[in-house]
């Protein structure tokens, strides 16, 4: 199976949605969704996951700078990284172009 | 100069701005952060504002009091978000003296004359409050609805001239001290988004205290080891 099947949105454009608030606050990061109106919090290395993204990172660079910061086996990365993209879509916290 | 924007917090005060800040705090028990929301933000504040829902209010254990309080919505929501900022934390923490601040609590009010809202004196002392800070979202200038601060003692009285639009207003909570808003004149109303910065609880908890049951929304079938999933 093909990386890019297994992990479509690992592979695609990411872009925070621009009506989304972020702020940290020690380890967490706390999002607040201006069309929703909801919260959202984001612990650890998910904050950290968020903050590469809204940085402008694309998540290969996000995955390549996180296997570098955290001893993290790249599949269980991969595998993780793709179902908390699906996640953040799902709420509308990002858009992906896949 | 200390401003928020959508994007977060900037914070670029010098060392000697820091020092008439703490002077100002000590000899006054007040200082103003001109424009601590940006204009642009202030706008988009003051557009969801309009639409919000108010209910009249009137907080316990102050001897008599009513206002308009905004329920909550877009606008509050950022606020709470826009002034839980650690760098802030820490400016107040310095200016004020202040113990450690781990969340900052409030709400949007408003004031309109003729309509019986009122203040009494009041000191805000409880539950781990720190400092007092207002901001004003007022869309236009207003008149009276000025903040005053008293000496419990001696009964002298301090008045702090009403801030501009986006403009805050930071003033000590002691029990040496009270405060009260006076009543708005004219026809213009005051709306601010009020409140303190807490010692306890933390912001994370503070929201699940006032905003909704925790929901949590797994990122994948199976519990993730390492990327915690998004909580809601």
């Amino acid at each position: 199976m093909h990386i890019k099947t297994k992990y479509p949105q690992l592979c695609g454009a990411v872009r925070p949605n621009a009506n989304v608030l972020s702020k940290r606050l020690g380890d967490e990061m706390v999002l607040f969704h201006l069309d929703t109106d909801h919260f959202y919090e984001l612990n650890g290395t998910a904050a950290r996951f968020w903050e590469m993204l809204h940085a402008g990172h694309t998540p290969e660079e996000v995955r390549q700078l996180m296997l570098e910061e955290f001893s993290v086996d790249p599949g269980q990365f991969a595998e993780e990284a793709e179902a908390l993209l699906n996640s953040l879509r799902q709420e509308d916290l990002i858009s992906v172009d896949e | 100069m200390i401003q928020t924007t959508r994007e977060g917090m900037v914070a670029s005060v010098s060392t000697e701005a820091l020092a008439l800040l703490r002077l100002q705090f000590a000899r006054q028990h007040y200082i103003r952060l001109p424009e601590l929301l940006e204009p642009e933000l202030v706008d988009f504040l003051q557009e969801q504002i309009d639409r919000g829902k108010f209910y009249e209010r009137v907080h316990e254990g102050i001897e008599s009091n009513k206002e308009l309080c905004m329920a909550g919505n877009t606008a509050f929501g950022a606020l709470l978000l826009l002034m839980n900022d650690e760098k802030l934390f820490e400016l107040i923490q310095d200016v004020t003296q202040c113990e450690r601040i781990r969340c900052f609590e409030g709400r949007v009010y408003r004031v309109i004359p003729g309509h019986g809202h009122h203040d009494s004196w009041h000191d805000d002392i409880g539950e781990n409050r720190l400092v007092a800070m207002s901001i004003n979202l007022s869309n236009v200038p207003y008149a009276g609805g000025s903040l005053q601060i008293r000496e419990r003692a001696s009964g002298e009285i301090i008045e702090v001239e009403n801030a501009g639009i986006g403009d805050a207003v930071i003033f000590r909570l002691s029990p040496r001290l009270q405060h009260r808003i006076t009543d708005v004149q004219g026809q213009a109303p005051k709306t601010a988004f009020a409140g303190w910065f807490r010692a306890r609880p933390n912001f994370s908890a503070l929201l699940k205290q006032q905003i909704e049951p925790e929901r949590k929304v797994h990122a994948g079938g199976s519990s993730p080891q390492f990327l915690p999933g998004l909580n809601n």
